[in-house]
């Protein structure tokens, strides 16, 4: 294919690059978009002649007392790491179940799981809504953590499963002949070889509820207990225009746990823990 | 502290999606304290499942296994004591390191699982001894990966040896290995076991390796135990055709034919390569016996080679091979791949072959069974 004069090398090296670039262009213009506008005065800036850099936008949203910014960051923390703490446990235990232990249904149970989750949100949602109004249950963290933690369990569960499939079961056998019991052998052996694994299956989960809109507007009230999205929607402008500068600010700053954990978990999300296990 | 181990009427199934698999029928074996027991086998014979099932790790489906005074599994009576609760230590066919501990806490895992756990100053003693026997202790800090396969191989004995088990399990430990390795890990396990004095069952598929091992053999095929004895004992007496081809190297010679007098009423075996000249006795007992057809074994260093019309069968030498100390001269005939091993080099050619008459084995055609 290349021509004479071009290295087929140099070919290959600059249609990476020039589909890394794309792709980077694709995935983060939208978000230099947002913080551009969080940063000036006037979101209408493109058609005036100046622009007018300030960080206006963010203290107003963090210190306004009607905007509940705060309010709506620590409930979609508490929602989402609740959630992801939980499904991470129990998509472990199960995950590790399901592919090491010979029981009846451990081929169906995670086919069932799977078809859970595939349910439409919206069919759902009017349906949960009045059952957790009869449980008083509407309007806490409690009434967004057991939906998510059931919509998302499939997702950890299948990322679990192919992760543990991947550790030689001798390394099982190995540890329960050393004396350890399946706990043990859980804890000790199985979790931190699916580490990398296990982790994106908590940042999966973590993301997913943190940026979950429906179940959280339908189902919570005020900011007592609406996440952020939600929260970030309803921002009201003072003469009912919609107040871009707040929002894209927001916006912002709800990104920032997620890019934190992503980078505190990239250098955990590496392959290459199972060298040496078993022979050649 | 050296426990027995002993196994009866064993069976294993197992239940798969496609219906039930037999692999183990009536196994019984006696193993006795400090003895080095080693099952041979075919690939599939089910070595590792036997293994397994007096590690805990698998189930049998009928029978009992008792290690020292404890029955440990006994389906009829709903007895099975878990793998972790059993004290045995095993080397897996794969060795099965933990690949994020350094060989200091692959070797500490098991002590760190004893309840009460010891202190760490022991674990510490205990791991540095372990080393020092199998003599990596420059590589404590190293993780899997960096090993070579020797090396990993001695880690994994090292991690069975530390906690002073009850029976040592050992799974083709060395079938990994190149062969001059091989030799020498060899030698190095048994002087070991030998000093240790712990109940071994070491499986293998070598031959040769069950040979040099062994205080007993047992050897297995299909599920079933074809024969049970000392090396030197099953090498000489094999009681059927399986163990006579599978131990032995190269396998022993079998001719298939009918018992026949000849026109010089000489008792002979006629088979399709010709007549084998039977030494009287043998012949006059299979004459006795009735017997019609039988299969006759010879060992390779049973037979010498002479001169045409010398021996108790006339052939013909295709190759000759010099393996250094010795030749192997083959012979491709309709009963099979012959091989002759002598001392002085065989010429290619027309030859007898001459059989010593005390070596040979007879086997029922039928049921393929030693008569003697
Ligand atoms: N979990 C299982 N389900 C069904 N069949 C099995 C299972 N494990 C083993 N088998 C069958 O049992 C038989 C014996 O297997 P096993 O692993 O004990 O053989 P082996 O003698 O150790 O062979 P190798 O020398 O190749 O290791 C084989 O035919 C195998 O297919
Ligand atoms: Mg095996």
């Amino acid at each position: 294919m290349a021509r004479p004069g071009i290295p087929e090398e140099t070919c290959k090296r600059i249609l990476i690059a020039a589909g890394a670039a794309l792709l980077l262009v694709f995935a983060l213009s939208p978000f230099f978009w947002m913080l551009w506008v969080s940063l000036t005065s006037r979101p209408d800036f493109l058609f005036t002649k100046t622009v007018e850099y300030t960080l206006a936008n963010y203290t107003n949203v963090l210190t306004s007392p009607t905007l509940h910014f705060t309010d709506y960051f620590r409930n979609s923390l508490i929602v989402a790491s609740v959630t992801a703490v939980a499904v991470t446990l129990i998509a472990s235990v199960a995950g590790y179940a399901v592919s090491r232990m010979r029981f009846p249904g451990r081929v169906a149970i995670p086919l069932f799981v799977l078809a859970m989750s595939m349910f439409p949100p919206i069919s759902i949602v009017g349906y949960l809504y009045q059952w957790f109004s009869s449980l008083g249950l509407v309007n806490t963290h409690a009434a967004l953590i057991f939906p998510y933690s059931a919509l998302t369990v499939s997702l950890a569960l299948w990322i679990n499963m192919s992760y543990f499939a991947q550790i030689p079961v001798d390394l099982d056998r190995a540890a329960l002949v050393d004396g350890a019991s399946r706990m043990a052998v859980l804890f000790k052996i199985v979790f931190p070889l699916a580490l990398p694994g296990i982790f994106s299956a908590f940042l999966l989960v973590f993301i997913a509820c943190f940026n979950e809109f429906l179940f959280a507007l339908m189902l919570t009230i005020d900011p007592f207990a609406q996440t952020l999205p939600v929260g970030i929607a309803l921002f009201e402008g003072l003469h009912g225009e919609v107040p871009w500068g707040n929002l894209m600010a927001a916006s912002a700053m709800a990104t920032l746990p997620l890019v934190a954990l992503t980078l505190i978990f990239q250098k955990y999300i590496v392959q290459g823990l199972m060298g040496g296990a078993v022979k050649g | 502290m050296a426990c027995s181990v002993e196994l009866k009427n064993v069976d294993k199934s197992f239940f798969t999606l496609r219906g039930r698999v037999d692999v183990m029928r009536g196994i019984s074996l006696h193993i006795e304290p400090r003895e080095l027991f080693v099952l041979l086998g075919p690939s599939g014979c089910g070595k590792s499942t036997l293994l397994n099932m007096i590690a805990g790790l698998e189930k049998p489906t009928a029978g009992s296994i008792t290690i020292g005074d404890a029955v440990v599994a006994d389906p009829g009576r709903g007895v099975f004591i878990d793998p972790f609760r059993r004290n045995v230590a095993m080397v897996f066919q794969s060795y099965a390191l933990y690949p994020h501990m350094t060989v200091r806490a692959n070797i500490a895992f098991p002590l760190t699982n004893l309840k009460p756990r010891p202190p760490a100053g022991d674990i510490g003693r205990k791991v540095r001894e372990a080393a020092r026997l199998l003599r990596i202790e420059e590589l404590l800090d190293r993780k899997p990966a960096e090993l070579s396969g020797g090396q990993r191989q001695r880690v994994a004995i090292g991690r069975a040896v530390v906690r002073e088990p009850k029976v040592f399990l050992m799974d083709e430990p060395l079938s990994n290995l190149d062969a001059q390795l091989r030799t020498e890990m060899r030698a190095q396990l048994k002087e070991l076991q030998r000093r240790l004095g712990i109940t071994t069952v070491y499986v293998t598929h070598d031959q040769m390796e069950a040979m040099t091992l062994g205080d007993r053999i047992a050897v297995l095929n299909e599920g079933v135990i074809q024969q049970l004895g000392t090396p030197a004992g099953v090498y000489a007496h094999p009681s059927n055709v399986f163990v006579a081809r599978f131990v032995g190297s190269p396998p022993m010679n079998l001719f298939e034919g009918a018992v026949k007098r000849d026109e010089n009423t000489r008792v002979v075996l006629r088979t399709a390569d010709g007549d084998i000249l039977l030494p009287e006795r043998l012949g006059a007992d299979l004459v006795a016996q009735g017997k019609e057809r039988c299969i006759l074994g010879i060992r390779p260093e049973h037979i010498e080679p002479v001169a045409a019309g010398q021996g108790n069968f006339d052939s013909r030498i295709s190759v000759v091979e010099n393996v250094g100390s010795e030749y192997l001269a083959s012979l491709f005939l309709k009963s099979g791949h012959i091989v002759v091993r002598a001392q002085h080099e065989p010429q290619p050619g027309p030859a007898g072959l001459r059989f010593a008459s005390d070596r040979l084995h007879v086997f029922d055609a039928g049921a393929r069974s030693s008569v003697e």
